[in-house]
């Protein structure tokens, strides 16, 4: 029987198995391949000079253009990823806890229609929200609270607080499950025993609350450390996102061996992240993947 | 019924009621838990048992009345500043923290100093008997140790009141035996108030000094355990208490405590505590085992021991070790249950044979009819 079983489970993973062979490990080789040759014209590929040097990394530490769009990069997923945190947990702990069972359902839905539209079009909302002409500054200006309209556009923060509208969900859901298994008595008994709805939320609900939030943090940091769209939107020409030299790498510049450098160390980079993050937490990746 | 004046009364509920939309949870309930008293509240679930209990610890606040503990009123205070402490149903220790921290966990919250709350956390081990037991984790615990350390961490705030829901209830029948004792053995070394809900009447009975018996949000009955078994005042507290055979008739004369009712086994003749007057409908409660049973059901059959004879045969009987229950089917076609301790002098009619069940008129009352 459960050698019939092993068997089954063997031919079903096939197809899963080949679907990562052939499109993740096969071309990421490639890629890393890539990342270790010159650029070199079409008719050398794969002469006598086409060997493999480390000029690439190299290029990469010492060009400051290159390292510090990867620090800003890093800056603003890492502040993608608290304000996530800070955002979603009121949510998450409102949608677990204190909504009635009728309500979560509705809510649950109402937090997820955004999300069936594309992100390029939930972006561009963003920009008809914060130009100069746009609906927020619509209102400011009648409520006359300014009398110039400002432009929110092509600022830090403004990308941040997009991407975080965009990647909110990620948190959310892990919160949520993790929220709604934590026994409400566990509370109560807190506050029995004589602590304030503070000492509750430090001592009760974040300790449990963890596995959740390092599980959304790792999504919401890889996504939004490996986005294109938002800070190409509402980040206008000033700022450089480190995908976006990647893609100019690729694209612009036709040097494929410099952007494959380039996207092996924004890998390493969240691969450094999660790994730091479980080290902080003192957390296994199953206990984190199994959160709730 | 105790006498306010005559001690300190901890725990004071003056027409408590409240209603969530259109039930009423609690209805009136007044009651006064005296100082150091093992007071039970029992009764069925959904009776308003544990809303008087979240009531109590602020969980809630109540709609009418007044909650008054140590003599102060509670309205508006929230859990974390009241006297109280909790032991909830599934206990609720906090996973995430070992024994020690468990336990030290109301004492940080009041800021004592990690010293004191060394030595404290280390005197409460003692007393609930797991010395050396802090640095074990919750899920290491056996369903009697969590108990007592929830036991532990409740106490260590020396609560004027400690409030118990159904702690019990989780735990395997032998268990359960055994943490009654333990129960009412820690109370006994600490001497706080311990106010403890249950829908057990056999935990009530064991532990309490008095029970409180509820239905449908009202107090049906307080007293000492063998007044809410034997004394009975509402035909509820007689069905819900213990077991109980009920036959309905009619009163007939009243004479010197006792009351004649003409019922369709005959007429039977017992206590009359409610005072009922003759030509009022009415039960007659007997319970199992303060009735014997004889063989032959012949009118001159010798009755021992009793004023009253109900004739039938015997059914099935039911060994059960320490008792034989035994069903007696009565002319009318009425069963009655019958129990009888096993000491083996006892004997027994046969299985299917004539048999009369007898009972005095001291083991029998007669309470009003009414909804049961």
């Amino acid at each position: 029987m459960s050698g019939r079983t092993a068997a089954a489970v063997a031919v079903l993973s096939i197809p899963a198995l080949l679907w990562v062979l052939l499109l993740l490990v096969i071309p990421q080789l490639k890629m890393l391949d890539l990342s270790l040759r010159f650029m070199l014209p079409y008719d050398q590929v794969g002469t006598a000079v086409d060997v493999h040097t480390l000029t690439h990394y190299h290029a990469f530490f010492t060009t400051p253009l290159y390292w510090k769009v990867f620090v800003k990069t890093l800056y603003a997923a890492v502040a993608v990823t608290v304000v996530s945190f800070v955002a979603a947990f009121p949510i998450a702990y409102i949608l677990a806890k204190v909504a009635a069972t009728s309500w979560r359902r509705r809510l649950l839905i109402l937090i997820l229609i955004p999300f069936w539209v594309n992100e390029i079009v939930r972006t561009y909302a963003w920009l008809l929200i914060l130009t100069e002409q746009g609906v927020f500054n619509q209102i400011l200006g009648t409520l006359g609270l300014i009398g110039e309209p400002v432009s929110y556009l092509y600022r830090d923060g403004t990308v941040i607080l997009g991407m975080t509208y965009a990647y909110m969900l990620f948190m959310i859901f892990p919160l949520y499950a993790v929220l709604e298994s934590l026994d409400t008595s566990l509370i109560e008994a807190a506050q029995d025993l004589g602590a304030s709805h503070l000492r509750v939320l430090r001592h009760i609900i974040l300790p449990h609350v963890v596995p959740g939030a390092v599980a959304g943090g790792i999504m919401v940091f890889m996504l939004s450390v490996g986005t294109f769209v938002v800070p190409s939107f509402l980040g206008g020409r000033g700022a450089v996102w480190f995908v976006e030299l990647i893609y100019r790498r690729f694209y612009d510049a036709l040097n494929w061996n410099l952007g494959s450098a380039f996207a092996f160390i924004l890998l390493a980079l969240s691969l450094l992240f999660v790994v730091g993050l479980l080290r902080l937490f003192g957390l296994s990746v199953r206990r984190v993947i199994q959160s709730p | 019924m105790s006498d306010p004046h005559r001690r300190d009364v901890d725990v004071e509920l003056v027409n408590v009621t409240k209603r969530y939309h259109d039930i009423t949870a609690v209805a009136g309930v007044a009651l006064d838990v005296g100082r150091g008293e093992f007071f039970s509240i029992l009764g069925p679930s959904g009776c308003g048992k544990t809303t008087i209990l979240r009531m109590i610890s602020g969980f809630i606040d109540p709609d009418e009345g007044e909650i008054l503990i140590g003599g102060r009123p509670m309205r508006g205070v929230p859990p974390n500043r009241r006297p109280t402490s909790l032991i909830f149903q599934h206990l609720a220790l906090f996973p995430l923290m070992n024994v020690y921290d468990n336990i030290a966990f109301g004492l940080r919250m009041r800021g004592v100093s990690e010293r004191e709350i060394a030595t404290r956390v280390a005197a409460k081990l003692d007393l609930i008997n797991l010395p050396g037991y802090g640095s074990k984790r919750v899920d290491e615990l056996s369903g009697g140790e969590k108990q007592r350390v929830a036991i532990a961490r409740s106490l260590i705030i020396e609560p004027t009141v400690l409030l118990l829901d159904e702690p019990l209830g989780a735990l395997d029948l032998k268990l359960r035996e055994h943490m009654k004792e333990e129960l009412k053995a820690i109370q006994h070394r600490v001497g706080t108030t311990f106010i403890y809900i249950t829908h057990d009447q056999g935990e009530a009975l064991a532990m309490s000094d008095r029970v409180a018996v509820m239905s449908r949000g009202r107090i049906e009955q307080i007293g000492t355990p063998a007044e809410i078994y034997e004394q009975p005042q509402t035909q509820f507290v007689a069905y819900f208490v213990g077991e109980n055979n009920a036959i309905a008739g009619r009163t007939v004369a009243v004479e010197d405590g006792r009351v004649v009712v003409e019922t369709p086994e005959g007429r039977l003749v017992c206590r009359n505590p409610e005072r009922l007057e003759a030509g009022r409908q009415g039960l007659v409660f007997v319970r199992p085992e303060k009735l014997r049973c004889v063989a032959g059901n012949e009118p001159g059959v010798e009755t021992p021991g009793g004023a009253n004879a109900l004739r039938g045969t015997l059914e099935e009987v039911f060994y059960e070790g320490p008792v034989v229950r035994m069903r007696v089917r009565l002319a009318s076609g009425r069963q009655m249950a019958v129990v009888v301790p096993n000491v083996g002098t006892t004997v027994l009619p046969a299985v299917g044979g004539p048999a009369t069940v007898t009972f005095s008129s001291e083991d029998a009352y007669a309470l009003p009819e009414g909804e049961p």
